[in-house]
């Protein structure tokens, strides 16, 4: 029901065209909820903020689309994307917790969300604000206080109903767990779980924590350097993984279920995106890579009805 | 929730004094004060950052302390770098009181405990080369004689976190560098003097996830080399677990369960203990469990409850929790401050 | 984000290289503010003018053309001659080195006052702090031309004490940055490490705080010269100068005293806008270079 289509954003750089989101496509269905993992500069954040277009000014669209329901959302004037925003696409930014106004009582910030998009009355704002509280666990009775008087999982509660004000269709949410503690950080899931059994939401949830997503997602996307490497089913990234950045990104997490086995890790780091990029964005740090790889790009092939990967030798390497 | 047969046997044992380091009765209270101009006052109230921890640290243990923000980890570890006083209590490296050393005492001791910090990028001057920053513990316990001394020093430490060909990074800017390589200069620092203890302040909780276990490895195996015993502070409970062979978790600034690693992840005694487990998001999709409800949230530190300060939240509270619990012996080497704990 | 910069395999580790490659990065972005390169280039132009002084002046400034009191502007003089028929573009040129002395000399020292102030008021605890801010804000009320006009005259009139006025009251600004940037640089970790190293304070602020700082205090500094050359200006103009010393604020207290002001618009124009030039050429520098260190505040 969302689906991207060879998505490229470059930022203007004085070092160059930053190419952080490189011709990514997949799609989320309804009701589902999506994991799109990368570590940094993945271009995970550009993605959704190209989604909702809010961009920063250094940033565009170069290409691609991006259709909700079939129509493409970066075709939309501004006007027109007013109308989308917040009431059919609604994003939970990163640093979330720091994006309450510390001056308004955090009743006053969530009207503000509700009134920009729907002309209601303030009696009706109200009652939706005590529904939306109750919706999240929050305690009604709360919802006059100041930002200061919540800890940091009341505050992401609060950054969930407003993102879910509007009744949208579909909610982004960028890293909305990392700054919490291990015990918040699970309520915060469950909620998330539990609001789109309820209200039927399909959810992006971007993070760089894999056990976030072995938690939450249906399905998962791996980002690395701007495209995407590989898409799939839940079960099969985790258990057959195609792609050698997921593999290895799979090897290097602590497991609290295994006895210790040594971790692997990646060596090198990401490559600069401006500039010249090598064919594969993974070259560099692959193990198996091969002189295709630094020439011709991988295109993503499928492996499933639902998921792909982009690498040459995805056939040859095993799954493990 | 059965009963164990637990013993009353307590964790301190004053035999134990081939332990490298002794914590006793450690207590830090920050006053809430408004301004320093404001009359004392006789109800003064305090955050009780640290509140009575008492363990050892054994030679060549890598020990973790795992706690949510605000139980007090880091303020420990702050304490045991001695980069503040305590307001009561000791710790007593190699069976001396840090905290009443003398100057000319304290230099030694210095270069005996060493510290990672979290931000690998904030924890290395901006303004500094890789070299001065190596080289500053030496300069600072003058410790070196020549310049070249200094180098040649500064190239081995580099060379041994792994930085091979160290003239490639002397002479780099921080910000030239990527996280991992500003991590590993990090520890080259903290090895420069040859540290007995490493205090490492969540090494690898600001650096991506696929080069974590890059730094925790060089950890392990310079362990191994140069004998380090190492205090790891981490919430992050899967790294404490694959880092450390000894682990004490820390509830508003008391140790409430401490033992080695295996058993304090797969048999955990202390409610908190299991909650804290049970919330970890699972690595395996086949495997969702569910977490276990708490009550309430973290209580402030600055109004500890009365009796066991878990008792608001725990779900298995009775009467005996209105009497703080000690640490007591739950395994072979393995303690919990829980009444559950001790037999009827 | 974070971006990994390749250098060459073969590079030798001389701490100096380092740093010159590091001031290839800082102008990399400086030249990138059209303004500010102006403003330097500017700079640069009244610089080479003071120190070629000797050289590029026709005449000496101190020469008397009895024969030709306030001419207007002409190939002989080009910008025309005083009452007492010395050349004006000499006594332009010469001003400029003086000016521009003055000025340095003046930020020279209100920016080391401000420096020292400002690091002690920051890394110390909260009473240190908050009896250097009284302080700083005492100098801060009163105005500051006032304060400086009453310095320099207790101190008798000349450059010196102009310098010393413009020094002792104009370190505020610096100091108050320098402050806030301090209290900021000491809760970073590096700092804690130095201390868990077993620095103690002062060498944590001699080696940690004041390099750091001194980008800050040194984008202030060029703002501060610009000021004191406007303060110079000021003060001389009152006559609290040295009337043997030629500094554009002389030559317009002469021109003001011998009623030039009002006929003779080569008296005044010449020495008038260059200072209004110089100050800008300082302010678009300095504001560049606060661009530069201060990375919130550039949009690119």
């Amino acid at each position: 029901m969302l689906e991207f289509e060879n998505l490229r954003t470059y930022y203007k750089t004085p070092q160059g065209l930053l190419k952080a989101v490189d011709g990514v496509s997949f799609t989320l269905e309804k009701g589902e909820i999506l994991g799109l993992v990368g570590e940094s500069a993945c271009g995970k954040t550009t993605l959704a903020l190209s989604t909702v277009r809010l961009l920063p000014p250094a940033a565009q669209v170069m290409e691609g689309r991006i259709l909700l329901h079939g129509e493409d959302l970066l075709s939309k004037t501004d006007d027109e994307m007013k109308k989308v925003r917040w009431k059919k696409v609604s994003i939970i930014f990163q640093g979330a917790l720091n994006s309450l106004n510390p001056v308004l009582p955090v009743k006053e910030q969530i009207a503000e969300a509700i009134l920009a998009h729907d002309s209601i009355s303030r009696d009706e704002v109200d009652k939706a604000i005590s529904r939306l509280f109750k919706a999240v666990r929050l305690d009604p009775g709360r919802r006059n206080g100041y930002p200061h008087e919540f800890s940091g999982g009341m505050k992401q509660r609060v950054m969930i109903a407003m993102a879910i004000a509007c009744d949208p269709e579909v909610v982004i949410a960028d890293e909305p767990t990392t700054a919490l503690d291990v015990i918040v950080q699970r309520q915060i899931l469950d909620l998330i779980r539990n609001l789109r059994d309820d209200l039927h939401i399909s959810m992006i949830l971007i993070t760089h924590d894999l056990s976030v997503v072995a938690q939450l997602c249906d399905k998962v996307g791996i980002m690395y350097a701007g495209k995407l490497v590989e898409f799939g089913d839940i079960f099969s990234i985790f258990e057959t993984p195609r792609h050698p950045y997921t593999q290895a990104l799979l090897k290097s997490i602590p497991k609290m279920e295994q006895t210790r086995t040594q971790l692997s890790y990646i060596p090198g780091s990401v490559p600069d995106l401006t500039g010249e990029v090598p064919a594969c964005r993974f070259y560099s740090r692959c193990p198996y890579a091969q002189k295709l790889c630094a020439e011709t790009e991988p295109k993503a092939e499928a492996t499933g009805p639902k998921s792909h990967v982009a690498c040459h030798f995805w056939r040859d390497l095993k799954s493990h | 929730m059965p009963f164990l047969e637990g013993s009353q046997i307590p964790l301190i044992d004053s035999n134990s004094s081939d332990a490298l380091v002794q914590i006793r009765n450690l207590k830090k209270w920050f006053p809430v004060r408004r301004s320093i101009f404001a009359k004392p006052d006789p109800n003064e109230r305090f955050v009780h950052a640290v509140d009575g921890v008492s363990f050892d640290i054994r030679n060549e243990d890598a020990i973790s302390i795992v706690g949510e923000s605000g139980c007090g980890k880091t303020t420990l570890a702050r304490l045991l770098l001695r980069l503040m006083d305590p307001t009561e209590g000791s710790i007593l490296f190699e069976s001396r009181n840090i905290f009443t050393t003398t100057k000319t005492e304290m230099h030694k001791l210095r270069a005996q405990i060493q510290a990672v910090f979290q931000d690998p990028y904030s924890s290395l001057d901006p303004k500094k080369t890789v070299l001065q920053i190596v080289s500053e513990p030496l300069e600072v316990n003058q410790i070196t004689d020549s310049g070249k001394q200094t180098l040649e020093r500064a190239s081995s430490s580099l060379s041994a976190v792994g930085l091979h060909a160290p003239q490639r990074f002397l002479a780099k800017f921080p910000y030239e560098l990527s996280g991992g390589q500003r991590q590993r200069v990090a520890i080259a620092r903290a090895m420069i003097v040859n540290p007995r203890l490493i205090v490492a302040d969540e090494p690898v909780s600001m650096l991506d996830a696929s080069i974590r276990a890059e730094i925790l490895n060089l950890m392990l195996n310079l362990r191994d080399r140069f004998n380090l015993t190492y205090v790891f502070i981490t919430h992050d409970l899967a790294v404490a677990r694959y880092v450390s062979n000894r682990m004490a978790v820390m509830y508003l600034g008391r140790i409430i369960e401490i033992g080695s690693a295996e058993d304090v992840c797969t048999s955990p005694i202390h409610p908190y203990t299991k909650a804290l487990l049970s919330a970890l998001p699972t690595t395996n999709p086949r495997n969702r469990h569910e977490g276990v409800e708490l009550k309430g949230e973290v209580p402030s530190a600055v109004q500890i409850p009365t009796g066991c300060r878990f008792r608001p939240r725990c779900l298995y509270a009775f009467d005996r929790c209105n009497a703080e619990p000690e640490l007591i012996r739950v395994g072979n080497d393995h303690y919990a401050a829980c009444w559950l704990a001790q037999a009827a | 984000m974070m971006m990994t910069v390749e250098t060459q395999e073969n590079e030798s580790y001389s701490t100096s290289r380092a740093y010159i490659r590091a001031f290839s990065a800082f102008w990399g972005v400086y030249k990138r503010n059209k303004m500010g390169v102006i403003g330097l280039c500017m700079l640069i132009f009244f610089v080479v003018v003071a120190i070629l002084a000797p050289i590029i002046a026709p005449y000496d400034p101190s020469r008397e053309f009895l024969s030709s009191t306030l001419l207007p502007p002409s190939w002989i003089h080009l910008f025309g001659t005083n009452e007492a028929g010395q050349d004006l573009f000499s006594q332009v040129i010469y001003g400029t080195k003086a000016s521009l002395t003055v000025g340095f000399a003046a930020a020279f020292i209100a920016s080391t006052i401000g420096t020292l102030i400002g690091i002690t008021a920051g890394y110390f605890g909260q009473l240190v702090r908050d009896l250097l801010m009284r302080l700083t804000d005492f100098f801060i009320v009163i105005p500051a031309l006032v304060l400086m006009i009453v310095l320099a005259s207790v101190m008798g009139s000349g450059l010196t004490s102009v310098v010393l006025a413009i020094g002792l009251v104009g370190w505020t600004g610096t100091a108050r940055v320098v402050m806030s940037q301090t209290l900021s640089l000491k809760e970073r970790a590096f700092v804690e490490a130095s201390r868990a190293s077993g620095a103690g304070d002062f060498y944590i602020l001699r080696n940690h705080i004041l390099p750091n700082v001194m980008p800050v205090v040194f984008a202030q500094t060029v703002l501060v010269v610009a000021n004191s050359i406007l303060y110079e200006a000021t003060l001389t103009f009152l006559g609290l100068g040295n009337p043997n010393q030629v500094t554009w604020g002389q030559i317009l207290q002469f021109a003001f005293v011998s009623g030039a002001i009002l006929t003779a618009w080569w008296y005044v124009i010449p020495p008038g806008l260059s200072i209004m030039l110089v100050v800008l050429a300082f302010s678009l520098t300095g504001y560049s270079l606060d661009l530069v260190f201060n990375p919130r505040v550039r949009k690119i």
